[in-house]
């Protein structure tokens, strides 16, 4: 009853949190400058990291991929099919996880070093907002990059997966691609860019919740590490099921009324 | 409760799991109630060992164990050197008797190999678990594929030999087409022409005129003429052959000097 | 990092076996995340198997296979990775912000004071725990899987459980559960060796436990990802 309840209360903290953020991001003057420098910021720290998942998880479904096409001898499409997957499901997952590690948990561990140290104080003593300062820069800068970012480890992952074609199942890049457009229609595009945004939205907004609420020291700060990555990971597994469901229902509603 | 406890429930859970589901997929089959067939074969063309054995079209059991026997001698002496070990179901064991067949066949989308079971007639003896049988080698397709990749090797030689020949009598052939061809041209032409068209007429006439002379041939006075004729040379048939003989040739040299 | 994967696996060899410890903390690992990858790997599950539908009524305009990729989708690449991924952010970070902050209160300095060794005393344990849990969790996590894929198979695709355990026959063999489980194993390795390398070397502050704990998290996701990969092509010459 005690973990179900607190369960509860974090949701609906981190709720509340988000709708002064929106707040204070339509009401009050967004620091462009701030914007673009956390932009930059997370970009550059994390391209690295991101592209590398990516690069890694296109060459994994490869290989999966011709192991399971092999036995049907159709290795033709299995350009298409690994990219396909990957866009569209594991690639945005897998990615995703890798950001809320990196992004994620540092920016959580920035906040709350913050916090802990007094500094967020510190700026409300000033007699400036520490929501417009300090966090909507970061909340906006976060959704921005990590579109970047996701984007940029999904298409490493086609050169990933095109590098492994080569290797592993010996079909030629001009095979591998072939069927990429056939099988990889708008739509898989457009599920994986949403997937993206909804996924960078969560993030972005527990990572800074989580900063923001960090009480008790270094060991505080540890802490709300820990639950930062925890709970985006379970917040991003749950999302891409519902981004899917959505996704599914509403195209039906389309070509229902066609 | 302890920690220990939990942990050892925890490890219990994973490996009743993974029993659990070693006995569903059929790895393992603890309760089994099968009966096992040592069939022999001396080829036995991709079956592997966890080939499914069916009886009638049914799943009842799965190739166990492939052994090589290079000394087993079947009762009537003959050597068979490959000992497919299968077990059958109890449900379908009493539908295999000793009149039973047993061929190695393909199926499916991927071509799977498994072993088939002719039903046996009733009048047949029921086997005894472990017993010793004489499976229907398959007809080698790779080989007969081989012979036949042979016949077009020598198509193809024959045709390289002879490949003047074989142009020339092609190159005849044209020339002939044309020309029959050319001759069809004409004739559609010609056909145009009046003076055939009145042929044509008169050839038609023509014909008509005989098959009313053929009709009348055919008429009950004609076959009345026929009897008669045959008669008298029925009658003449006992007379003197030599004279006869003598009488034709005379006639003939008579009618050879006119 | 390599000193401490050498002292850690000879630390496994040498007495003393710290077996109160040790159960803690596969405790702590198995029985604590338990909860939590279930939750996550079943939705993880109907995804994987609403997509494999998608595309194979797009290849090939029938999903009557589906069952069977799916779960051998599940078996050789999920179940292991995304449990590996979430113990990361779970344990491992929970280790580094524990070891971490333990080292920046002197508390490492203390045990070495009393003749302790640190990495007999807190790396093996964990190390142990980690490798034990993560086989543990990696079965768990895949059955939960496959159950939670039977059971959207039937509501959503009209497969029932007998349909979806034929497919699987076709495709799914033993090795695909032992390969998995030797997969978790790895991963669950990975995470308490950089977890507690990050831990050790914490620097004094908050910003310093912060650090290492994201570094935790970036370094050890990553070498799941590419020791994935590497077992993966490894184990796809073994079937």
């Amino acid at each position: 009853m005690n973990a179900v309840a607190s369960v509860v209360q974090e949701i609906g903290g981190t709720l509340l949190f988000l709708q002064s953020i929106l707040r204070t991001m339509f009401y009050k003057r967004i620091k462009i400058h701030e914007v673009f420098e956390q932009i930059w910021k997370v970009t550059v720290d994390s391209f690295l990291n991101t592209s590398m998942a990516g690069f890694f998880v296109g060459a994994i479904m490869t290989v999966q991929f011709t192991m399971q096409m092999k036995e049907f001898g159709a290795l033709g499409y299995l350009g298409g099919l690994a990219t396909s997957g990957t866009f569209r499901e594991v690639g945005p997952l897998l990615i995703a996880f890798m950001l809320s590690g990196k992004v994620g948990a540092f920016t959580s561990a920035e906040l709350g070093t913050m916090r802990v140290t007094e500094q967020i104080d510190a700026v409300r003593c000033l007699g400036a907002d520490p929501l417009q300062e300090i966090i909507v820069p970061r909340f906006i800068g976060i959704i921005i990059s990590s579109f970047f970012l996701l984007g940029a480890g999904l298409i490493m992952s086609v050169f990933g997966g095109m590098l492994m074609g080569q290797v592993f199942a010996g079909v030629n890049y001009e095979e591998y691609l072939r069927h990429v457009p056939t099988i990889v229609s708008p739509i898989s595009i457009i599920n994986g860019l949403v997937k993206c945004g909804v996924f960078a939205f969560v993030l972005a907004t527990i990572c800074t919740y989580k900063g923001y609420t960090t009480t008790g020291g270094a060991k505080g700060v540890g802490r709300s590490v820990v639950a930062t990555a925890v709970a985006t990971m379970i917040c991003i597994v749950v999302m891409d099921w519902l981004t899917s469901f959505i996704g599914e229902s509403m195209l039906q509603m389309i070509q229902g009324y066609r | 409760m302890k920690v220990e406890t939990k942990v050892g429930l925890l490890a219990v859970a994973s490996l009743a799991l993974i029993v659990l589901f070693a006995y569903f997929m059929g790895f393992i089959s603890p309760f089994s109630s099968a009966q096992e067939l040592n069939v022999m074969y001396n080829y036995a063309g991709g079956i592997e060992e966890g080939s499914p054995v069916r009886v009638m079209g049914i799943k009842v059991g799965k190739v166990k164990s492939i052994t090589f026997d290079p000394n087993y001698k079947m009762e009537n002496g003959e050597e068979v050197k490959l000992r497919l070990t299968i077990t059958i179901n109890k449900k379908a064991w009493t539908s295999v008797r000793k009149d039973s067949r047993f061929f190695i066949n393909l199926a499916g989308v991927i071509g799977e190999k498994f072993l088939e079971i002719s039903p046996g007639t009733a009048e047949a003896s029921e086997f005894s678990g472990g017993d010793f049988v004489r499976g229907e080698d398959p007809p080698r397709i790779d080989q007969l594929i081989s012979q036949s990749y042979g016949l077009a090797g020598k198509i193809i030689e024959l045709v390289e030999k002879n490949e003047g020949s074989v142009t020339n009598m092609i190159q005849q052939l044209d020339r002939l087409t044309t020309n029959f061809n050319k001759t069809l041209v004409l004739l559609d032409k010609t056909t145009k022409n009046k003076e055939v068209s009145r042929l044509l007429d008169n050839a038609v006439k023509i014909s008509d005129d005989v098959a009313y002379l053929t009709g009348n041939l055919r008429s009950k006075k004609a076959e009345e003429t026929y009897d008669l004729v045959h008669k008298l040379l029925f009658r003449l048939e006992p007379l003197d052959g030599p004279a006869l003989k003598k009488f034709f040739q005379d006639e003939g040299v008579k009618a050879r000097i006119f | 990092m390599m000193p401490l994967i050498v002292e850690t696996l000879a630390g496994v060899f040498t007495p003393p076996f710290r077996r109160k410890e040790f159960f803690q903390q596969l405790y702590f690992v198995g029985n604590k995340s338990l909860f939590i990858i279930v939750f996550c790997v079943s939705f993880a599950a109907v995804v994987t198997i609403l997509e494999s539908s998608f595309h194979m009524k797009l290849v090939i305009q029938n999903d009557s296979m589906v069952p069977g990729f799916a779960a051998l989708l599940i078996l050789r690449e999920l179940g292991a990775v995304v449990t590996a991924l979430l113990l990361t952010s779970r344990v491992g970070a929970g280790y580094a912000s524990e070891v971490g902050s333990m080292k920046i209160t002197e508390q490492v300095d203390a045990l070495k004071m009393l003749g302790i060794d640190p990495i007999n005393f807190l790396v093996v344990p964990r190390f142990l725990a980690c490798v034990l849990g993560g086989m543990m969790l990696t079965i768990i996590a895949n059955m939960t899987c496959i159950l939670s894929a039977m059971a959207v198979s039937q509501s959503v695709l009209g497969y029932t459980p007998a349909m979806f355990m034929t497919s699987m026959h076709r495709f799914v063999q033993f090795q695909d559960i032992i390969f998995a489980t030797i997969k978790g194993g790895c991963f669950g390795a990975v995470i308490p060796l950089v977890a507690c390398y990050y831990g050790l070397r914490c620097e004094s502050g908050a910003e310093g436990v912060g650090r290492a704990t994201t570094n935790t998290v970036v370094v050890a996701s990553i070498a799941i990802i590419v020791i994935d990969f590497i077992l993966s092509y490894t184990f796809s010459y073994l079937y």
